[in-house]
């Protein structure tokens, strides 16, 4: 139940959540869209980190994450 | 296939060196003008090795006594091909282990990796008995290693600080853990070999969720190369030494000694978790600039790290048979 192969699963989750938000829709009326971090001008703080981190998975981690996911999703129609 | 063959090879070929000289004197000279093979090449070796024998060469030529491989390739002196492949082999030998070393040294330093593994017997008594009774420790601090000049570089290693953390209770602690569950499961009469294999993938999957859990907050709260990313590896796998001691006691001793037991190693290894990694989340040294951000988030974190080690315990001691 905790193994290995669960926490990969909520991992590639987790990553699609953060992957699919919408930058205009939803990061920027909630003040988490990428531009907003220059305007408060720090590094340091969590937000500006929060942020940073989002922007980072949306942008690196679009095109493998449809690789992993169609993977995953052969495996589990194959041997699920 | 051009690399200089090494000099001593020619010094035990079966062909006189008499004859040879004649037979380098017959040759036209500009064949001996010609881009080096490997067959013009040795006898003129041979020839310098033995009219005018300089100490570089006799040392060349022990050298090749020593080697292991010298009466194979003296049998192999005359067959071209059989030279040919040797050579080749070797280059390919080296490149594997170079590639072997690149990969490999890419993810993980060597060096680093000894170090949290170079422990004593002492050490990893005295590690056991914080795990179990840290009330009784005094001093937390790890020491500082430092080099010929005076200045810090880096900590000490296990072997010589009892506070610094190791990896090798940890591994020790996975595998026994394993086998310590399996050993229950069997006594229970309801052993089945999958059990092993759930039982690591559930540790081995607590253990990467914690550290990733960690990492994600220390990258959120700012926290650099204070906490080396094996640190918190190791710190994450202190936890398999409790939950050995639990997962014997629990199915003999009575329900009110389990819960005991459960609480009382839960919070010794949240008190060593909380002692341990608070030189590292919350320095002491208010003075330095920069440092005492988040702190008041920083209690909190570790205080949050330290109550979940009796939810991962929990865990690991609800191991089921398949």
């Amino acid at each position: 139940m905790f193994g290995f192969g669960t926490l990969l699963y909520v991992v590639i989750l987790l990553l699609n959540a953060v992957a699919i938000l919408n930058e205009e829709r939803f990061l920027a009326r909630i003040g988490f869209a990428r531009n907003s971090a220059e305007l408060y001008g720090d590094t340091e703080s969590v937000k500006a980190k929060l942020i940073n981190l989002i922007s980072a998975v949306r942008t690196l981690m679009r095109i493998p994450l449809i690789v992993v996911n169609v993977v995953v999703i052969v495996y589990a129609l194959v041997l699920g | 296939m051009g690399g200089n063959p090494p000099p001593m090879r020619g010094a035990f070929s079966p062909i006189d060196p008499q004859q040879h000289q004649q037979f380098q004197q017959q040759q036209p000279p500009q064949q001996q003008q010609q881009p080096y093979t490997q067959q013009q090449h040795y006898p003129q070796q041979q020839q310098q090795q033995f009219h005018a024998p300089s100490p570089n060469a006799n040392a060349a030529g022990f050298g090749n006594y020593a080697s292991p491989y010298s009466a194979f390739t003296q049998n192999l002196q005359g067959n071209q091909a059989a030279q040919l492949g040797m050579q080749f082999a070797g280059n390919a030998m080296n490149a594997m282990q170079e590639n072997v070393q690149q990969n490999v040294g890419k993810y993980v330093s060597m060096p680093q990796l000894k170090h949290y593994f170079s422990v004593s017997n002492m050490y990893v008594l005295a590690k056991l008995r914080t795990l179990m009774f840290p009330w009784l420790q005094k001093h937390w601090h790890r020491h500082a290693e430092r080099d010929q000049t005076g200045q810090v570089s880096g900590y000490k290693a296990p072997r010589e600080d009892n506070n610094s953390p190791d990896l090798y209770i940890p591994s020790m602690g996975l595998v026994s853990y394993i086998i310590a569950v399996g050993l229950v499961i069997g006594r229970l009469g309801v052993f089945h070999p999958e059990d092993l294999g759930f039982t690591a993938s559930s540790a081995l999957g607590i253990v990467v969720f914690e550290v990733l859990l960690v990492k994600t907050f220390c990258y959120l709260l700012n926290v650099g190369a204070e906490l080396q990313f094996l640190d918190i590896v190791a710190y994450s796998g202190y936890k398999f030494v409790p939950t050995i001691a639990l997962v014997l006691v629990k199915p003999w001793a009575p329900w009110w000694a389990t819960w005991g037991a459960f609480f009382y190693l839960g919070f010794a290894l949240a008190f060593f978790m909380i002692r341990s990694m608070r030189y590292a989340l919350i320095p002491e040294s208010s003075a330095v600039m920069g440092v005492n951000t988040h702190r008041k988030r920083r209690i909190h974190f570790l205080f949050v790290i330290a109550m979940m080690q009796f939810l991962y315990i929990w865990i690991l001691i609800q191991f089921k048979t398949s």
